[in-house]
């Protein structure tokens, strides 16, 4: 997998000059380039297990029955009742082929200015937890509000000792690492063969 | 391809425009730090070593304020006059000699200058209303800049100002708004004022001012040249600030040092003078033992210092010169693709104007023939109507179911064809009318031969005893048979001319017919045609030849022996070719 992406300087300008020659030309090549990252999403699809990673993981919204639980608001979630339950259609679904929507977050590596034009992104919440959880996986947000103190390193021991789970990466990295070199000259293919002289920039 | 907060996997990446607005903070930021770094240097510079530092405070004052005022004008020349850089340059020199001469700084002649050339657009004539300017202010003692202001309006047309400033016009000469006249007798009042005024004290003294300032300019671009290379040594401006204070301490240090060894030195030349009685400058200092290789070196290192910055000057000049070309050069490459996409969208346009251009026509056309069809049906529909209400035809319609001849139900139909406007039945007609007319006419000529015969018939009888018919061929003359009655075998009595005409008066109808050619009782007008008789018997013709005999049937010929119903049948027949159809009317009917 290459250790970076495409740096496409002007990439809005040349959507923008792609569409301005011909709106077809435009669609065709984001159609191009999906075609090319569509391999990756497949196998990152095929990496969700159809079972729950943890035994313990949910695969139902819990019914409370005790006024307790009902009314306990603090320990289920900052911003809702929402529980992350396990399930594998909405982890599969999740996993997409974003075009440059994810402006705001910055490309490591890649200096100040580099965000997001092409990417495969991993949506779902059980998805990403899936995707990421490890035991040296360092903690950031609020403060844990489990009953269980020991809750979020039992989770992550939990997960990598389960069958055949493993280590990070699960999905879209683990996909990205056995395609990425040969999507990354595919795309450079794409760059090179749907672009004008006068439209490509390079990086 | 890596980790971010999203969990993504990047494949292409673009320029954010967030990253560029933070670059420009960035550099604000930037611009923030230097004006702190200013306000810390100075701080510092004025706690440790008043003097030098506030010296070295001017001078970098005085520098940028001078670089600035060269950038101004030398915009304002290249924008109001369309100077060049070789002007630019004179310009320059110019007003450092015309400060040096008058005693008038270039911070106040450059603006005075880039106000008066942007009336003028011309560099000499603003030169030469700056040097009346520069009079006037003195003569006046007034502040140059009023003063250019007022000469610049006076340029633009506006002389008001000029009257302001008091400087002795008249009226009369303002009114004229003459330039050459008012200017003319402006350069005659205020000449040599300025160089009267650079001779006296003040004026000795506002031009050493002038010589001090243009040296702490010089040294000012040192300092900041030198700064420069102390922040670029020291990983930046950021590097830099952090060790302003310990660098202002050292330097301040290193300036009265440098004072305290220019004393000495001054003592030492001093003394050494009047122990050699020689004189040696005061720069002659790597004669001084060990100190003097010193300042030798540190004045080479110095030189040499500003040699390379010099160079490194050119060598930026060079690098933002082509950088400026490769910037034009992309500014070229844009407006070239926006002049492609221009062609684009024009050719766009102009096949969108076509097509819809085409589809109007089409749709015209269309609506034309959806017209066209829509007053055809309605045609139809009201001649259908009509004919409900048509008395002719319906008169037509009920004579035809009548009992009606052949010949006149033939007719009747013609009529329907002709109001029916149907070719074909009207040729269909024609023809019935033609078969009928030559049947008619065959008829006719039948009972002609039968008249022929019947009148020979009743000439033999009615005329036996009175003639006798000449053999044919012969000529009366030659007839030997011939008896010539004498006179005295005429009869005397020719009263059987008056039985004759009783014989005719006592014949039967029956009789009468056949005697009057078959042609009825009574109508003796009525002859067949001449041809009928042969004149051969009554020895007209000398020739045994029979003579043709033509008959005129409307403006036509017809010769003897011709069949007359055929020659009427052909006759209608062009008739009808010639576009006039056979009417009852062209038949006498």
């Amino acid at each position: 997998m290459a250790d970076k992406a495409i740096f496409v300087p002007d990439y809005k300008q040349l959507l923008k000059d792609l569409k301005t020659l011909s709106p077809d030309l435009q669609k065709d090549f984001l159609k191009s380039l999906k075609r090319v990252i569509r391999p990756v999403q497949r196998t990152a699809r095929g990496f969700v297990p159809g079972d729950p990673a943890l035994s313990g993981w949910r695969t139902v919204e819990p019914t409370y029955t005790s006024s307790r639980w009902v009314d306990d608001k603090e320990h289920r979630g900052r911003a809702s009742n929402v529980r992350w339950v396990w399930d594998s259609a909405k982890m599969r679904k999740g996993i997409k082929i974003s075009t440059s929507k994810s402006s705001q977050e910055r490309a490591p590596g890649g200096g100040l200015n580099k965000v997001n034009a092409i990417a495969l992104s991993n949506k779902s919440v059980p998805g990403i937890i899936y995707e990421l959880a490890e035991p040296d996986t360092p903690r950031k947000g609020a403060d844990m509000k489990s009953r269980n103190p020991n809750a979020p390193d039992d989770f992550r021991r939990g997960i990598t000792k389960k069958g055949d789970h493993g280590h990070r990466p699960r999905l879209i990295y683990k996909a990205a690492r056995i395609h990425g070199d040969k999507v990354q000259d595919e795309i450079q293919d794409v760059l090179d063969k749907k672009l004008f002289a006068f439209v490509r920039r390079g990086d | 391809m890596a980790l971010t907060r999203d969990v993504v996997v990047q494949f292409i990446t673009k320029l954010n425009d967030k990253g560029i607005k933070s670059a420009t903070k960035s550099t604000e930021k930037f611009g923030g730090v230097l004006g702190a770094i200013s306000k810390t240097g100075i701080a510092a510079y004025a706690a440790l070593s008043a003097a030098s530092i506030k010296f070295a405070q001017v001078s970098v004052k005085n520098a940028l304020a001078d670089e600035k005022a060269q950038r101004i004008l030398a915009l304002s020349l290249k924008n109001s006059a369309g100077a060049s850089e070789a002007v630019v340059t004179a310009a320059e020199s110019q007003i450092d000699k015309m400060q040096r001469l008058t005693g008038v700084s270039d911070d106040q002649l450059r603006p005075a200058l880039s106000r008066i050339v942007r009336s003028t657009s011309e560099v000499t004539t603003a030169f030469d209303l700056l040097d009346i300017s520069v009079n006037i202010a003195k003569a006046t003692q007034k502040d140059l800049g009023s003063v250019a202001n007022a000469v610049s309006k006076a340029v633009d047309g506006n002389f008001v100002s000029l009257q302001k400033l008091g400087v002795g016009l008249d009226k009369e000469t303002l009114a004229t708004k003459d330039f050459n006249k008012i200017f003319g007798e402006l350069r005659r009042n205020f000449a040599g004022f300025a160089t009267a005024e650079a001779d006296t004290v003040e004026g000795k003294i506002a031009r050493l001012k002038v010589a001090a300032d243009e040296a702490s300019e010089v040294i000012g671009g040192a300092l900041i040249e030198s700064f420069t290379k102390f922040a670029s040594s020291e990983g930046g401006i950021e590097g830099a600030t952090k060790k302003m204070d310990g660098f202002a301490a050292e330097l301040s240090k290193i300036i009265t040092g440098i004072g305290e060894l220019g004393a000495t030195t001054n003592k030492f030349v001093s003394k050494t003078n009047k122990l050699l009685g020689i004189q040696i400058d005061l720069y002659a200092y790597e004669l001084i033992p060990i100190v003097g290789r010193y300042i030798k070196a540190l004045r080479d290192a110095g030189e040499a210092a500003q040699t390379a910055a010099s160079i490194e000057l050119s060598n930026l000049r060079q690098v933002t010169s082509a950088r400026n070309a490769e910037r034009q050069a992309e500014v070229d490459r844009k407006k070239a693709l926006d002049d492609f996409v221009k062609g684009l969208k024009a050719e766009e346009a102009k096949q969108r104007a076509a097509a819809k251009a085409a589809a109007d026509r089409a749709k015209q056309e269309k609506l034309a023939a959806l017209e066209k069809a829509k007053s055809q049906r309605d045609e139809f529909l009201r001649k259908q109507l009509e004919s409900q209400f048509d008395t002719d035809k319906i008169n037509l319609q009920v004579a035809l179911s009548r009992k009606l001849s052949d010949e006149d139900k033939t007719r009747v139909k013609a009529l329907i064809a002709l109001q029916e406007d149907d070719v074909t039945k009207q040729m269909n007609a024609l023809e019935e009318l033609n078969n009928l007319y030559t049947a008619h006419y065959a008829k006719r000529i039948e009972g002609l031969g039968k008249v022929t015969a019947a009148t020979k018939e009743a000439n033999a009888a009615a005329f036996a005893g009175f003639l006798t018919p000449r053999a044919t061929g012969t000529s009366v003359a030659d007839d030997p048979t011939r008896q010539i009655p004498t006179i005295a075998e005429i009869p005397n009595d020719l009263s059987y001319i008056a039985d004759f005409s009783k014989a005719l008066m006592n014949m039967t109808p029956e009789q009468f017919d056949k005697f009057n050619f078959g042609m009825g009782a009574g109508n003796l007008g009525a002859t067949e045609s001449l041809a009928s008789f042969d004149y051969a018997s009554e020895g007209m013709m000398a020739s045994s030849a029979a003579p043709n005999v033509y008959v005129t049937v409307e403006g036509s010929v017809l010769t003897q022996g011709q069949d007359l119903g055929f020659y009427i049948a052909n006759l209608i027949g062009d008739l009808n070719r010639q576009g006039n159809p056979v009417t009852l009317g062209n038949l006498g009917r």
